[in-house]
């Protein structure tokens, strides 16, 4: 996108040029030739320096038949069929044709949802054990806003395997919460690689990571002391990267001489005014959010999402005006920190009745591993609160909706024809705490199999470690509302009607 | 005057359920936890806060409050184990919970004093259902240049109930940290730990046997203070177990020795690689308080964390129960029941997921005498639930602490009260 935008800045700015060359006689040509501009001092000559890798691996085709499918696009299907072809959805419903040379599965008591989307992961930075592996999100320094978190992500971090068999197929990394400007994120697909390269989700966006509230005004490091201190910070460097980005348009307008020097930070902010970037705003109390609206009209620029956002229940239908999302959890989060006082559970089903977008995080090595229940645990709290809570909604905060706050909602997180084939089939409903994974595709290729579970595990990290046991297949099991509660057996008494 | 007596009924309250109330629920799917089992349509008769009886078609006394639980499950209520749960208001960032930063308290550290019944944390546990506590402190921690730290201090029982003094068994362990952060504290490793730990031992005995005995020199050395030493006398004696946090099986390996070299109580806590061992713990009867949620290395140990832990303990028949991660207690300290839920995934029924919030910790810590399961005679804490108790779709319905039903409300439900208006209702 960066690359495309530079393009078109570079087009419209060259525009008025030719016409007015057209209209009056041409200068006479310079004599010398332009200097040459040196590598990697117009960031325009190379738009994607680290560019992904990724390639979907070639995977036969596959029919899977008697699911209840949750597609995050519309209401449940009840025996549905979902038909992968050439890495994509080829078809979903209740009567898909099924072609000869496929292979079927018979999901009859399980159900399939689109591979689970994490928008805000810090996994594979500030990895595991991090009594060891100590390079964490948190650049030092007082404005580290220049930093590329996919040049910390540490691939062989086990926790991306993990989060694989918790049905997580595509994860944004974020840097910081400790400055203002914490850097740009990077959006993977959880898939083995020895780069981050190789895992990144070809085309998405990137973000810029901003902080609110207690993180960033801490005071040390030559950081803000106060609230206050810290809009001042957010003002300056706004108006530094309106400068910036002026300085780029007029040299790229003038066509000559020395391009401004480059300063990656105010490139990232740059991008960001001008919505190349998304940005994400990690931001927990109502009247910080509020205050980054009005700096964002101040600025011109257009805000993603607000994440953690726990107090986004008090300003929902503001929130969906501003068309920003929130990312979240379902709150048992009160009291973690003074700027967490104010927690609900039903912070989602508020922004999703107000027509906001909500969307779950994990920001967590555990929670990544249980967005689904996460997400489940905010939707029987809005049902209590009588906010009309569903399933689908409860199912989007995990896939479309959080899909659509990375910006990559018109590739994947969610199951229609034409789009990624990244599915998830659970052994149970997956808003019940009993579900998991059985099998995991990414791109329409198997990417975990509960019934054959790689061993050893995937990173190098856990090779020779003492043989942890490798969890067999087991059904879900019966809940406590089941009489003959020593039976096990595969349960599909669903969670759509509340009780 | 007026005072004097309040007080002294106030300790007479804190002493044990008095509510006289007499309460039948009736029409419920009972899951007593206890000899009873599972009852499909069972009734519990509760009277001077204590349960009096249980079964189906048992007699409801004439004068009872009748609540009608139209088939719902009813439990006993939920134990948060291990747990810094009304320690705080806020707990910082990730970490919570309060222990001694004095050198010359250690052993002798009372972490019930530090108790804040009127948190708003007890009443966002409660709605959840959860309706007694084993508050545990911070394991030892060592100031630079101060001396080597053994213990964290004592664990208490409380429960959950509105009003009054939440003490339910104070000193019911002495809690140790046999991994990194206690070898840090102790002075740099576990070779310093154990060493250190059987001298303090040593000394403890020697001073119930005569309080002149111990060298004052020692004591200075072992940062031992005389409370600390008064302390330990009932863990050497073996009447008072030690909680001690260890993951790593070799950190197992050496406290299942030491408890047996030197004949005290234990319990573990944490037991990340317990199930490398789980024979071993089986054999020694030490029962194990696990991090149901911990699969990862967190800490090198930490490294072979599995969420098969649970089973393969319980399977070789160690008594288990759950607690919230110590490093991360901001996650589930309210809701234990969805690391039991989570855990029934993984080689356990859901049946033994619920004694591992209910029954096995009150067993555990001395306490199941008193509640832990729907038993005549204990105290009746109890939970009517929508649902399953373990899902993520229901919600409790009615929560009875030492027979007094509390109030559904908690500061998060009056939050999300205030505002759920600006959404109901179209803005225009």
């Amino acid at each position: 996108m960066w690359r495309a935008s530079g393009f078109l800045l570079v087009t419209l700015l060259a525009l008025p040029l030719a016409a007015c060359a057209a209209a009056v006689k041409p200068p006479p040509a310079e004599s010398a030739a332009p200097r040459p501009i040196r590598a990697g001092l117009d960031p325009a000559a190379r738009p994607d320096p680290f560019p992904s890798t990724y390639e979907a691996p070639a995977a036969p085709p596959v029919l899977i038949v008697n699911a209840t499918i949750l597609t995050a696009a519309g209401p449940r299907i009840d025996g549905g069929s979902l038909l992968i072809r050439d890495g994509k959805v080829a078809a979903v419903g209740r009567d898909v044709a099924r072609p000869a040379d496929v292979r079927v599965i018979d999901a009859a008591g399980r159900w399939l949802t689109p591979g689970l989307v994490d928008p805000h992961a810090h996994i594979g930075a500030g990895s595991s054990p991090s009594g060891a592996n100590g390079d964490g999100s948190n650049e030092s320094g007082p404005n580290p806003g220049g930093i590329w978190i996919e040049h910390t992500v540490w691939t062989q971090d086990p926790m991306f395997e993990r989060a694989l068999q918790a049905g997580v197929t595509t994860i944004q990394i974020l840097p910081g919460s400790s400055n203002l400007f914490n850097g740009r994120t990077v959006t993977l697909k959880n898939v083995p690689a020895l780069a981050p390269q190789g895992m990144k989700f070809p085309g998405a966006p990137y973000g810029l990571k901003m902080a609110c509230g207690e993180n960033p005004t801490g005071g040390g490091g030559g950081r803000p002391g106060t609230r206050a201190g810290g809009m001042m910070g957010y003002r300056n460097t706004f108006i530094s990267a309106q400068e910036y980005a002026q300085r780029w348009a007029d040299w790229r307008r003038r066509g000559s001489g020395d391009p401004p020097r480059r300063d990656l930070m105010l490139e990232t902010v740059a991008a960001a005014l001008t919505g190349d970037i998304k940005v994400h705003i990690h931001c927990y109390r109502a009247d910080e959010m509020i205050q980054m609206i009005d700096l964002s009209h101040e600025f011109g620029f257009r805000i993603a999402a607000f994440h953690h956002a726990l107090e986004a229940f008090k300003i929902a239908p503001l929130l969906a005006r501003e068309k920003i999302a929130v990312v979240t959890w379902a709150g048992d989060w009160s009291g973690y920190k003074m700027e967490a006082y104010d927690s609900v559970m039903e912070t989602a089903a508020f922004v999703q009745k107000a027509g906001g977008v909500a969307a779950m995080h994990s920001d967590d090595v555990r929670l990544i591993q249980h967005l689904n229940h996460e997400a489940a645990r905010a939707m029987t709290a809005g049902r209590e609160a009588g906010l009309g809570t569903t399933p689908e909604d409860a199912i989007a905060w995990v896939t479309i909706n959080a899909a659509r706050v990375i910006g990559i909602d018109d590739r994947t997180g969610s199951l229609e024809a034409g789009k990624a084939a990244d599915v998830v089939l659970w052994s149970a409903d997956p808003l019940s705490v009993y579900s998991l994974p059985d099998l995991v595709f990414i791109d329409g290729a198997l990417a975990y199999d509960r019934a054959a579970p790689p061993s050893p595990p995937r990173s190098d990290f856990e090779l020779g470690n003492a043989r942890r046991p490798v969890s067999p297949p087991r059904p879900a099991p019966k809940g406590l509302d089941v009489p003959g509660l020593s039976g096990q057996g595969s349960d599909a008494k669903g969670t759509g009607t509340p009780r | 005057m007026i005072r004097r007596l309040l007080f002294a009924a106030a300790l007479l309250l804190g002493a044990g359920p008095v509510a006289a109330e007499t309460v039948a629920i009736v029409n419920a799917r009972v899951l007593t936890m206890g000899p009873s089992g599972d009852i499909a349509q069972g009734s519990v008769v509760v009277r001077d806060g204590r349960i009096a009886a249980v079964g189906a078609g048992i007699a409801i006394p004439p004068d009872a409050r009748v609540i009608d639980a139209r088939g719902q499950i009813l439990t006993p209520g939920l134990v948060a184990a291990v747990t810094p749960i009304g320690l705080n208001d806020t707990i910082g960032s990730g970490y919570g919970g309060r222990g001694s930063n004095n050198p010359r308290l250690s052993a002798g550290f009372d972490v019930l004093s530090d108790v804040n019944p009127n948190s708003p944390q007890v009443p966002e546990a409660r709605i959840e259902g959860v309706t007694r506590a084993v508050v545990a402190p911070n394991p030892p921690s060592r100031p630079p240049n101060a001396p080597a730290r053994l213990f964290g201090g004592q664990v208490g029982v409380i429960h959950l109930g509105e009003g009054g003094d939440p003490t339910v068994k104070p000193r019911a362990a002495l809690y140790l940290d046999a991994g990194e952060m206690g070898a840090s504290a102790a002075g740099g490793s576990r070779g310093a730990l154990f060493v250190q730990l059987a001298q303090a031992l040593a000394d403890a005995r020697a001073h119930a046997r005569n309080p002149a005995a111990v060298d004052p020199a020692r004591l200075e050395e072992l940062s031992l203070s005389r409370a600390d030493l008064e302390a330990l006398v009932p863990v050497a004696e073996g009447r008072v177990p030690l909680l001690v946090e260890a993951n790593r099986a070799s950190d197992i390996r050496n406290v299942l020795a030491f408890a047996r070299e030197q004949k005290v109580q234990v319990i573990l806590s944490g037991g990340s690689e317990a199930w490398m061992l789980a024979r071993e713990i089986a054999a020694a009867k030490v029962p194990v308080v696990i991090d149901a949620e911990e699969n990862q290395a967190f800490q090198w140990e930490n490294l072979n964390a599995t969420y098969e832990n649970a089973a393969i303990l319980s399977q070789a028949g160690v008594l288990v129960a759950f607690k919230p991660s110590v490093a991360r207690i901001v996650f589930l300290i309210r809701t234990p029941r969805y690391l039991a839920g989570r855990a029934a995934r993984f080689g356990i029924t859901p049946h033994e997921a619920l004694a591992a919030i209910t029954l096995n910790p009150a067993r555990i810590f001395g306490v199941a005498d008193r509640f832990g399961s729907i038993e005549a005679g204990k105290e009746a804490d109890l939970v009517l639930w929508n649902g399953d108790p373990l899902e993520t779709t229901t919600a409790a319905r009615m929560v009875m602490v030492r027979g007094v039903e509390q109030p559904l409300t908690a500061r998060n439900r009056l939050l999300r009260d205030r505002y759920i208006g600006t959404v109901l209702t179209p803005a225009n």
